[in-house]
Formats: C-alpha cells, structure tokens, sequence
C-alpha cells in the first residue's frame, strides 16, 4: 500500500512498445534497473507502467533497439498538478481542505471511555464538560496527568485511572473498585435505626446502647442502638447524658412480599421483511437530515447505527454518518402455553432473588407460589431473608434541663 | 537453480530466470540456467519482476520445460 503510494506520489507513466525488439528493450530494462511493472500485451503492443524517472532512462534503450514507446497515460501527483495548474481556485480548495485537516488534529473529536462499570459514560463526560473538557476542545488544553488526578478525586471508587491523547481521540480507561457494602463508621454522634421490619436475630454493639435485642421484631425507624449513654448515680439518679456515634451490627429476618402477573395473550412482532434506509450527516453536535422516502409503516422498529469518520486509527474526523434502518412488522397476538408461562415468571423471581442477593442478603426461604388462572399467570408469595437492617439517623441531642422527645 | 510456484491457476512466482525470450498475451518463454520455461495461458501479464524473480498473472493453462 505504501508503496504504492510512494509510486503515485513520484509520478508514473503507462506506455505502449511497439516494434520487432519489445522483449528485447523490457530484457535492458531488467538488466538496467530500471522499475517498469504490470507488463501486458495487446494488439501487437506491449504495455508497461515506468516511473517518470525511469522513463527518462528508458529513452537512450528505445533509440538503441530501435522500439516506439507511445504514451497512453500519466498518473500520479505531479501531473495532477500540472493538469490543474490553470485552475486556482480548486488548487486553492486542495490547500484549504488540507488545511482544515491540519487544523482539525490540533483539537480532540472524540472521547472513548472504557473499563467504567458502576458510573456512565454519560456520567464521565459530564464530569469532563465541568473541567471544560468536551468535543472540539484544543489538544494543548489538556493535561492528562492533572485530569487523571480530577478524575480520581471526584469519583472514589475509581482505583486506577489513565487518560491519554491518540492522535484526535482522548481515551480513559477506568479500573473501578467494587467496595464491600458495609456501615461506614460514623464521626458525629448519631443512632443506628432499623432500615426495614424484621425480626432481630444477632446483634453487635461497637459503641452506643442496646435498644432492640435478639429476638425482637422491629418496625422501619425503630432506634436499635443508640448513641445517648445515661450516667446514672447509686440512686439510679441521671447524672450525665454523653452523645457518641453509634456503632454496631444488626442482623435480621426480614419478609418480602412478592407479587407479579401478567397476561397469557401477548403480542410478538414478526418482521415483514419490508425496510427502508436512511441516513444522516452529525458535524459536531448538529444533526442534519437526509431526504428520506414518504413511505410510512404503521409498526416498525428503528435500528441506528453512527459510524464517526475517521483518516488512519486515531484520527477521528467531527463528522459522523448516521445511519437508519426502519423495519415493518406485524404484531401477532400469541398465548403463552402453561409451561412457557410458568418459565417467564420463574425467570422474573430468579432476577428478583438475585437482585437480593447482589444487596448481600442471605435467603431463608422462597414460599412464592406460581399459579395460572384463565388469562392470567400470577407468582404471588413471601421471600424470607437475613440480612443488616441498621442504618445511621441522626439523634437529638438535649442539653441539661430540657426534656427529650421521643427518643427513648 | 530455477524454482516455480504455482498459485492456482491464476499467477506463478518464477525465481531465477536470466531473461525474457518473447512474451506475449497467449505464451512467454523464459530463460533459464538449463532450460527454457514456457508458460502459456490467456492475458498474461507480467505484474512484477526483478532481476532474479517475476509474478506472472492471468489463466494460466501450461507450464512446460522446454530444452534449449
């Protein structure tokens, strides 16, 4: 390929031999060094592709063996200039579109971020705007060493961050780390408090006093530890109130109550076959249609796809084609059969209970029934847990003479 | 030593030839240490050469020693 380019880039001529010692001159050529490729023949003629250099070594071997050589073509860039020499205003569109190009590798075009599984793209990028950092911004405004550092004190589960420029394309790759879901230890005072009903099974106190203990059944906001500790004398006279943060865990069994149903009839699409495509142009942040056919489907799906133009790897152009794919489909009202529909609603209480489990509950018991009534698929029923119910609130802190409210 | 290969039957590599006899469209023969190498075919061209190989395509449909 480049090769090629190299070819074009010096000029090259297509000539046709004529005359009794063809094979004879392209023999000198070979013994000569002289670059002559795709040799050819046809009526009589025998047609070569020389570099313009090696043309003006070809002429003393023409005279010498006595071959015409008739030119048929020139290709390459000096003679795309010569041609167009008298034309300056497109000589001048050539520098300018060049130009442009130059200028366009001063700026990033595009942002690919890699590697992020808790945050968004979204979230990133907006992350990158508040640092003035966007599309169309100047590579020599950025600091990948600094943005690195931003970037890892805004986002704290992000454990190792790198940021690098590729030719117009700015590229972070994010390693996040995935923090045990645990009580963060509290600095100011505070009470722990029951984050759901459910029925105390182990409790551990780091620091504060027990309120709920082992075996007690505990509404939502009910204090389970709090941080008010009473002095009390001989007397059992309260002498001193002192206010620490609450500390501790407390386990609980905790009910859910589940309930799903849907209808046996439902309606699936079936592709007509029939489609339409249209595309679109996307400079920078503007989207400009394309003319597209009147044709209208009543149902239809829309597939996208946004192809960024790009000259090389990495040097990513602020143009964009988007391209659509509108597809005709028919929907056609289908029933479940009692297995398919006893598969469906399984699958939503597996998704269910694993949605649990990635909050790190323990299952107990699963006591949901799934039944199937005329038109209707129901899966209703408790899913018993055991799971840390305390959560931090904040306490009320009462100072000496005044009453507290509904705090103990 | 002249060595020959074959790909398909759409070009050939020729690796130690001296010089080109004729050449043409249909048929070309090629000279080499001992023999000559005759290759015959439609729409032969030479896409290629130097001075110690060549790559020859078109249909090719012979290839053939032939004494000098």
């Amino acid at each position: 390929m480049l090769k090629k380019f190299i070819i074009w880039l010096k000029g090259y001529l297509i000539i046709c031999l004529s005359g009794n010692s063809k094979d004879r001159t392209i023999n000198l050529c070979l013994k000569n060094g002289i670059n002559i490729w795709r040799i050819s023949e046809s009526d009589g003629c025998k047609t070569i592709y020389i570099s313009k250099n090696g043309y003006k070594e070809l002429i003393p071997y023409l005279e010498k063996t006595g071959t015409k050589a008739e030119i048929i073509d020139k290709k390459g860039m000096p003679y795309l200039f010569f041609r167009y020499k008298k034309r300056k205003i497109f000589l001048l569109g050539l520098l300018l579109f060049f130009g442009i190009i130059y200028s366009f590798s001063f700026f990033i075009w595009d942002i690919n971020i890699s590697g992020e599984k808790i945050y968004t793209d979204e979230q990133i990028i907006q992350t990158l705007n508040d640092y003035n950092i966007r599309i169309g911004t100047a590579k020599g405004k950025i600091n990948c060493t600094e943005l690195e550092k931003s970037l890892r004190a805004e986002y704290d589960d992000i454990a190792w961050i790198s940021c690098e420029l590729k030719g117009t394309r700015l590229n972070i790759s994010i390693n996040e780390t995935i923090a045990p879901d645990m009580i963060k230890e509290n600095t100011v005072p505070c009470n722990i408090v029951a984050a759901k009903d459910g029925l105390i099974t182990d409790i551990y106190i780091e620091s504060g006093t027990r309120v709920a203990g082992k075996g007690d059944e505990v509404k939502k906001g009910d204090i389970l530890i709090t941080g008010a500790i009473n002095l009390y004398n001989d007397y059992d006279e309260l002498i001193e109130t002192s206010y620490v943060p609450a500390n501790g865990q407390i386990y609980a069994v905790v009910s859910y109550e589940y309930h799903d149903s849907f209808s046996m009839d439902y309606y699936e699409k079936e592709y007509t076959g029939n489609q339409k495509k249209y595309f679109g142009l996307i400079i920078g942040d503007k989207a400009i249609k394309l003319p597209k056919s009147n044709k209208k489907y009543n149902n239809y799906d829309i597939a996208t796809d946004e192809i960024r133009l790009k000259l090389g790897s990495f040097f990513y152009l602020p143009v964009s084609v988007k391209k659509s794919r509108v597809m005709e489909y028919e929907p056609v009202l289908k029933k479940y059969t009692d297995k398919e529909a006893d598969m469906k609603a399984r699958n939503k209480l597996n998704a269910y209970i694993e949605e649990l489990n990635k909050k790190g509950v323990e299952i107990l018991e699963n006591n949901v029934k799934i039944e199937i009534n005329g038109d209707i698929c129901k899966a209703d029923g408790t899913i018993v847990t055991k799971e840390l119910i305390g959560i931090p609130a904040d306490i009320t802190i009462i100072n000496q003479g005044e009453e507290a409210d509904g705090i103990y | 030593m002249t060595q020959v290969i074959l790909y398909d039957n759409k070009s050939v590599h020729i690796d130690g030839y001296k010089n080109i006899i004729n050449f043409n469209s249909a048929k070309m023969s090629l000279k080499c240490k001992d023999k000559i190498l005759e290759i015959k075919g439609n729409n032969l061209c030479i896409d290629s050469f130097s001075e110690v190989s060549m790559v020859v395509s078109g249909q090719i449909e012979d290839i053939s020693w032939v004494n000098q």
